[in-house]
């Protein structure tokens, strides 16, 4: 939930740090520090940890990275901040700070301490000063000034032989111009060539470099408060208070994106959250929506609530309700932007909020953490913030006009690319929650794998899919038996090799089109280049106990058996949350393999051998393949 | 505003902020007697002081050799 850095709230960290709650403590402040842009938050943060450092306690992390910044300005203070936004998202960067200004010379030159850092993450992070563009050139010569500033940039992505992935800060337009309102129409004047650098930016960065729009944040706390020429001027720094704070947030919930970090699920209260007053009470016709001040605020956060679902947000509700009663707005009143349909799982009954909640991470099969809980009610948010401290809740309790700010306050809910996937995922989730449904009636799991009719589309990977695939192995942490995470550059290297297969997996059941849910590599072994060992094996957890792991080793064992392949080699390295797939080779007959498997074994892993020469293909009994 | 007790305890926590809890306050400290007092520990001063107190500080506040009695009697006087 978030707080106020005020008098009581540090007062409440301090005595939690002091108390030796360091857990707490830092639980506290990353709570703030998701919603808030005050710098006295990220000091206080910095106090917290190095207490916990002292006590030899680390705040959890689910990635570690090795990040460089490279500034055209004092870059320290934006680094410590952004270690701890990092940190707040779930990240251990581990920095590297070059010096002022050096962006080519490290990033160019060999042997730089950038080269050294070795990093996965390379942050750019310019100001629109350094594009050198003139106040106002003649027209003619704007696209290619604006060509010549943008490409500076561009340029330097291409150069990343270490396969970092490029994060790129986007320029922010003037807000000042000696042409006046005449700017916006003269393509010579520096606020329509920084626009046109933007877009230029945005068009090439593809899905390879992550971009943070600066322009946008900028504009949300007020141009005039995002630089401070004083701080500038003095310390060669040049964002002002709530600037740093934002950027850092919002740059760090970019990496989290990218990492498999945002959070997936939105669960929604109703009474007074999606409308105002209560259904149960009030009567269906009483509570307010789509009319009058209220009812209109409550239309518009229930837009916005939309929007978030068509780009792939899952919806669900938690509503202490009479299930008929709770549904009714929705199947009655037009004004209402949100449908049943839209939703996922709609738990109403008179549990406690955790208890729903825990159920809709269950039937959904997506972690707590993966799930934003919304409620205007701040003992239910203080129940679920209590039970369920992994569950992001933001309380609603604020002016009902102000909602949706409220919400996006907070940022769990960034993506690094759209995928035709994320549109679909709304009815693959309730495809899924009807499945679990359907596993209840059916006699036999045979009967019930049966029943859901599931057509597959294995296919080779290839331009069209390749985004998907490393944005599978970036977030997906249950059914991921080696848990590696590729960017797209490295799915390129092993598709290169002629040896190698890869395949993605497209699933239809009776009542969805799932789209890409599961992924197979196999390469040709260091040791034993005739054995072929799955370096990639991993499911969506949408589909989860459908033997869609079975058809992708079928196919991988087969076209293993083209290549020439004698035996494939499966691993498991275990991580957090994939206990569930240790098992998984010697459940579907692969054997003990000779050898330590590279250390796995001794990490709490395995390695298991199936003979292709001897047993042929796997066989998947529940997919028929399709064309 | 007035420097009584309660300025001086938010400014004592706007200091413990940045250079640590326990950290013991007298008007004197300052840069030369503060090794974490950098650069960058300004800037931090100068927005949080300003958050803190509401206020905006003249130019000087960063580009002057500062001491804890010379900020606090500029925040005093740049106060509403």
């Amino acid at each position: 939930m978030s707080g106020q850095v005020g008098d009581a709230w540090r007062s409440a960290v301090r005595a939690q740090v002091a108390e030796r709650r360091f857990d707490d403590a830092w639980r506290t402040v990353r709570t703030e520090l998701l919603s808030g842009d005050s710098t006295a938050a990220y000091s206080v943060a910095r106090n917290v940890l190095s207490s916990c450092e002292r006590a030899g306690f680390a705040p959890a992390a689910k990635r570690r990275i090795r990040l460089a910044v490279l500034c055209t300005f004092e870059a320290a203070e934006l680094a410590s901040t952004l270690r701890i936004a990092c940190l707040a998202q779930g990240i251990d960067a581990q920095l590297y700070v070059a010096p002022y200004g050096q962006v080519e010379q490290e990033l160019l030159g060999p042997g730089s301490g950038l080269a050294r850092h070795e990093p996965t993450h390379v942050l750019l992070a310019p100001t629109t000063a350094d594009l050198g563009l003139p106040e106002l050139a003649p027209d003619g010569d704007a696209q290619r000034l604006a060509g010549a500033a943008a490409d500076r940039w561009p340029s330097l992505w291409v150069r990343r032989d270490f396969g970092a992935t490029v994060i790129q800060h986007g320029f922010v337009v003037p807000d000042e111009s000696p042409v006046g309102h005449l700017s916006m129409r003269l393509p010579g004047s520096r606020v329509s060539l920084v626009r046109e650098v933007n877009r230029r930016l945005a068009e090439r960065a593809g899905s390879d470099v992550l971009l943070v729009d600066c322009e946008r944040l900028a504009a949300r706390i007020g141009k005039r408060h995002w630089i401070d020429p004083r701080l500038w001027f003095a310390a060669r720094q040049p964002f002002g208070a709530e600037a740093l704070g934002l950027l850092a947030r919002e740059t760090a919930a970019v990496l989290a994106a990218q990492l498999g970090l945002a959070a997936r699920c939105l669960v929604l209260d109703l009474d007074n959250t999606l409308w105002g007053g209560i259904v149960g009470e009030d009567g269906l016709h009483g509570i307010e929506i789509g009319e009058g001040p209220a009812g209109e605020a409550y239309a518009a956060f229930q837009g916005y609530v939309k929007a978030l679902a068509q780009r792939g947000v899952v919806l669900a509700v938690a509503s202490k309700n009479d299930r008929a009663s709770a549904e009714e707005p929705f199947r009655q009143l037009p004004a209402m932007r949100l449908k049943l349909d839209d939703f996922a799982i709609f738990v109403a009954d008179w549990r406690p909020k955790s208890e729903q909640i825990a159920e809709i991470s269950e039937t959904l099969g997506l972690g707590l953490d993966a799930l934003v809980f919304v409620d205007d009610n701040p003992a239910e948010c203080a129940e679920v913030d209590g039970a369920l401290p992994d569950v992001t809740t933001i309380c609603l309790d604020g002016h009902v006009s102000e909602r949706v700010r409220t919400l996006t306050g907070t940022v769990r809910f960034e993506s690094a690319a759209l995928s035709k996937e994320d549109s679909e995922r709304q009815r693959s989730y309730a495809a899924r929650a009807q499945a679990s449904e359907l596993r209840r009636h059916a006699a036999t799991i045979d009967e019930f794998l049966n029943s859901l009719e599931m057509r597959a589309r294995v296919r080779r990977l290839d331009d069209t899919t390749i985004d998907r695939a490393a944005q599978l192995t970036q977030k997906t942490n249950q059914f991921n038996l080696t848990l590696r995470r590729h960017t797209r550059a490295e799915i390129e290297r092993i598709a290169a090799d002629p040896q190698s297969i890869c395949r993605t997996l497209e699933l239809d059941d009776r009542y969805a089109s799932h789209g890409i849910i599961g992924l197979g590599f196999a390469v040709p072994a260091g040791d034993e280049p005739l054995v072929a060992l799955i370096d990639t094996l991993l499911l969506s957890c949408r589909v989860i106990g459908r033997t869609a792991e079975m058809h992708l080793l079928a196919h991988l064992s087969s076209a293993a058996i083209d290549n020439g392949f004698i035996r494939m080699r499966g691993v498991y390295v275990p991580g957090q949350r994939n206990s569930l797939v240790a098992d998984l080779y010697p459940r579907l007959g692969f054997e003990v393999a000779n050898g330590d498997g590279d250390g796995i074994v001794e990490a709490g892993g395995g390695a298991w051998e199936y003979d292709l020469s001897t047993r042929g293909p796997i066989r998947s009994s529940f997919i028929k393949d399709e064309a | 505003m007035i420097r009584d007790d309660s300025f001086d305890q938010a400014f004592l926590e706007v200091f413990e902020d940045i250079f640590g809890w326990g950290i013991e306050l007298t008007d004197e400290i300052g840069p030369h007697s503060l090794e974490a007092w950098d650069s960058l520990a300004q800037i931090r001063l100068v927005h949080e002081l300003e958050t803190r107190f509401g206020l905006r500080l003249p130019d000087e506040a960063l580009l002057e050799q500062q001491s804890v009695g010379s900020l606090k009697e500029l925040v005093l006087a740049n106060a509403q």
